[in-house]
């Protein structure tokens, strides 16, 4: 079953002379529970395809649907509440929020939402990412490879439809980058999570079941 | 699934909190200003409301009129008359004796503690018999004796000498050249020094502090008529009268001083708050990305502003009730402190509230795609269109020549280049700094320029 579908993306900057097809026409299907890996040159397009999947941005044309879901008909109110709901994000730089605690950085999501707090899963999302001894300190006093758990964490906290990856080991050395994929894939296998990852990085991406290559704004490529 | 569900309250309220604690500089300048705009507001009303209060309370124990050359006979009609609430006779003897160097002049009232207070005496009784007196210690101190009552007083009469009974004492430390002695009613019908002299009766009339000055004037002159009283007899206490009469002043000098304050507020929390919310777009991006709705963030930097008031109005209310009751303490009145602190209250947070309306607005419009690109001061598009301008010209530029030499970097080019830059920021302090300028001086000025003693001499 296809969790999420994009059909004719487009974005496009500019106009005329000075046109920029950040994304040109892009289709694809992401199956439920898989593991993706989206590559790409500096400028391919990759992040923009990311901020589309995420409702983050607005195509120029086509559609984006999730779970279900068409964004293009949403406003943005109701495109907030339903990345929080439906949506886990990991960035290259964690985001997370420096004056809360690891333990308010991971719920946030769900508080967000007016939710209560599944304890149970809550716990064994922090025992899974090796968090349980940390969640009183704040994102400053943690490393770059615990903050980035805590940024996996938070993603998984609200049992999203799918999480989306924009180049998680971007600020990690060789070691703690692998130790963050090999959790996400865990995680992801675990928590039966959809995973779709944005890497520059071949050797990181042949950890994924499935790899799309951009170029260009467009699917130059498609593997498992 | 309902997507405009949007509830939470708590996290809001706890992340407002963390953001005022993690800028623990802004947090100060903001509580300080709300603290100082409060506090000025709130003791110059309480000042001007106190210096009425007080002024009241001496007029609730003063007459409105006084009848000067009236018998008794008059006196007792205008007691009778429907229009007085109280009419007290009173005759003063303005002939000065002397006696061991000391001054005095006889006086006859009644002891009176309210309504009309004449005199309250502190030891003894008042006096009946014709030769019992009621003076002040500062007298018996004046003539060296002590103040015994009971103890017999001689004092020389113009040419006779007369033998008191002091009955009763006053405390009322006068320091006047001439000591006031009050005699008995009926000294003051026998004695060859008053018994030819007329009365004055000192009235209030019923209901006054509620009438418009022309009734309260037609009846009082109506009184004098209906009692066969002179007109050129009739003294109208002016200090009551224009009390009727400057009734809205206080107010609208209250109202054009809280104005000017809570715009120079205004201005300020303003500033901080716009300077606030454009220094983390990036964190605001980041809510906005995991799913805060662009209500959730105005909500959420308006508790920051709410957080504000809770800590600075009871430190306000504080400050203003500890110095209105030191500047005026006569005039200090605990329902009006209560009052006027409630609305006080309600204003500073509706100040407060409209001045983060904007920043909240521009915070809640972030884009997060915008907000992770952006620098770090947060100018977003209107920086954008500029480089987007510079980049144009450049262009054109590129054509020709170079033209300018470089110029070297001094702290006071950097300093302008970030002026020209943050034009905005810049505007704001300078606004901010004026009115915090405006403010001292109107203060300074108003506190040096009036004295009372002074305009008293």
């Amino acid at each position: 079953m296809n969790i999420l579908s994009t059909n004719g993306l487009t974005k496009y900057y500019g106009a005329g002379p000075s046109l920029v097809k950040a994304l040109d026409g892009i289709t694809l299907e992401i199956e439920q529970g898989s593991f993706t890996a989206i590559v790409g040159t500096s400028g391919s397009g990759k992040s923009t395809l990311l901020h589309m999947l995420g409702g983050l941005d607005t195509p120029t044309s086509g559609s984006v649907c999730v779970d279900g879901q068409e964004l293009s008909s949403m406003d943005p109110n109701e495109l907030a509440i339903f990345r929080r709901r439906k949506i886990g994000f990991i960035f290259q730089n964690y985001n997370l929020i420096p004056n809360l605690t690891v333990c308010d950085n991971i719920v946030l999501p769900v508080e967000l939402d007016g939710r209560t707090v599944d304890r149970i899963y809550f716990r064994e999302i922090t025992d899974t990412l090796g968090l349980s001894d940390k969640l009183g300190r704040k994102p400053d006093k943690l490393s770059g490879g615990q903050q980035q758990r805590v940024a996996i964490a938070r993603a998984l906290a609200a049992k999203p439809a799918i999480i989306l990856a924009d180049e998680p080991t971007g600020n990690l050395d060789s070691h703690t980058s692998q130790e963050v994929v090999g959790l996400l894939k865990a995680t992801g296998k675990q928590f039966h999570q959809t995973i779709v990852m944005i890497t520059h990085n071949d050797e990181i991406a042949q950890a994924a079941d499935r790899t799309i290559r951009i170029e260009d704004g467009r699917i130059a490529e498609s593997r498992w | 699934m309902k997507l405009d569900r949007n509830n939470n309250g708590k996290i809001l309220l706890r992340i407002a909190k963390n953001n005022l604690i993690s800028r623990p500089l802004a947090s100060i300048f903001s509580l300080l200003s709300i603290i100082l705009a409060t506090t000025l507001a709130l003791t110059v009303t309480l000042y001007l409301t106190g210096t009425k209060e007080a002024e009241k309370r001496t007029l609730d124990n003063m007459q409105h009129v006084m009848y000067m050359n009236v018998t008794e006979e008059q006196v007792a009609e205008i007691a009778a008359d429907e229009k007085t609430e109280m009419t007290v006779p009173y005759k003063p003897c303005e002939t000065e004796f002397e006696t061991d160097g000391v001054r005095f002049s006889f006086v006859y009232y009644d002891s009176i503690k309210e309504g009309i207070k004449t005199y309250i005496v502190s030891e003894g009784t008042v006096p009946e018999e014709y030769n019992e007196i009621v003076v002040d210690k500062a007298f018996m101190d004046a003539l060296g004796k002590d103040a015994v009552v009971g103890a017999s007083l001689s004092l020389s009469l113009n040419g006779r000498t007369e033998d008191f009974i002091i009955c009763g004492y006053t405390d009322d430390h006068y320091t006047m050249l001439t000591h006031p002695v009050r005699v008995s009613r009926a000294f003051a019908d026998q004695s060859p020094e008053m018994k030819d002299l007329p009365y004055t009766a000192l009235v209030r009339l019923k209901d006054a502090s509620d009438m418009p000055v022309s009734t309260f004037t037609t009846a009082v002159y109506q009184i004098a008529l209906d009692c066969g009283v002179n007109r050129a007899d009739v003294n109208i206490n002016g200090k009551f009268e224009e009390s009727l009469q400057n009734g809205g002043v206080s107010f609208y000098v209250t109202l054009v001083l809280s104005t000017v304050i809570a715009l120079a507020c205004g201005i300020v929390i303003y500033s901080i708050f716009y300077l606030s919310v454009t220094s983390r777009v990036q964190q605001i991006g980041q809510f906005l990305t995991i799913g805060m709705t662009q209500r959730q963030v105005k909500k959420m930097i308006r508790r920051e502003g709410l957080l504000l008031n809770i800590v600075s109005v009871p430190v306000s209310l504080l400050i203003s009730g500890i110095l209105s009751r030191l500047l005026l303490p006569d005039g200090w009145d605990l329902k009006n402190y209560f009052l006027l602190g409630a609305v006080f209250c309600i204003f500073s947070v509706a100040v407060v509230q409209l001045a983060i309306g904007k920043p909240a607005s521009i915070a809640s419009k972030v884009s997060p795609i915008e907000a992770s690109r952006s620098s770090f001061s947060g100018q977003g598009s209107a920086s954008n269109r500029r480089t987007g301008c510079r980049k144009k010209a450049s262009l054109k530029h590129s054509d020709r020549t170079p033209v300018n030499p470089r110029r070297s970097l001094t702290p006071l080019r950097l300093a302008e280049m970030t002026n020209r830059d943050s034009r905005r920021k810049w505007r704001f302090t300078a606004v901010s700094l004026s009115f915090g300028g405006i403010l001292f001086m109107i203060a300074a000025v108003w506190m040096s320029a009036w004295d009372d003693e002074a305009y008293s001499r």
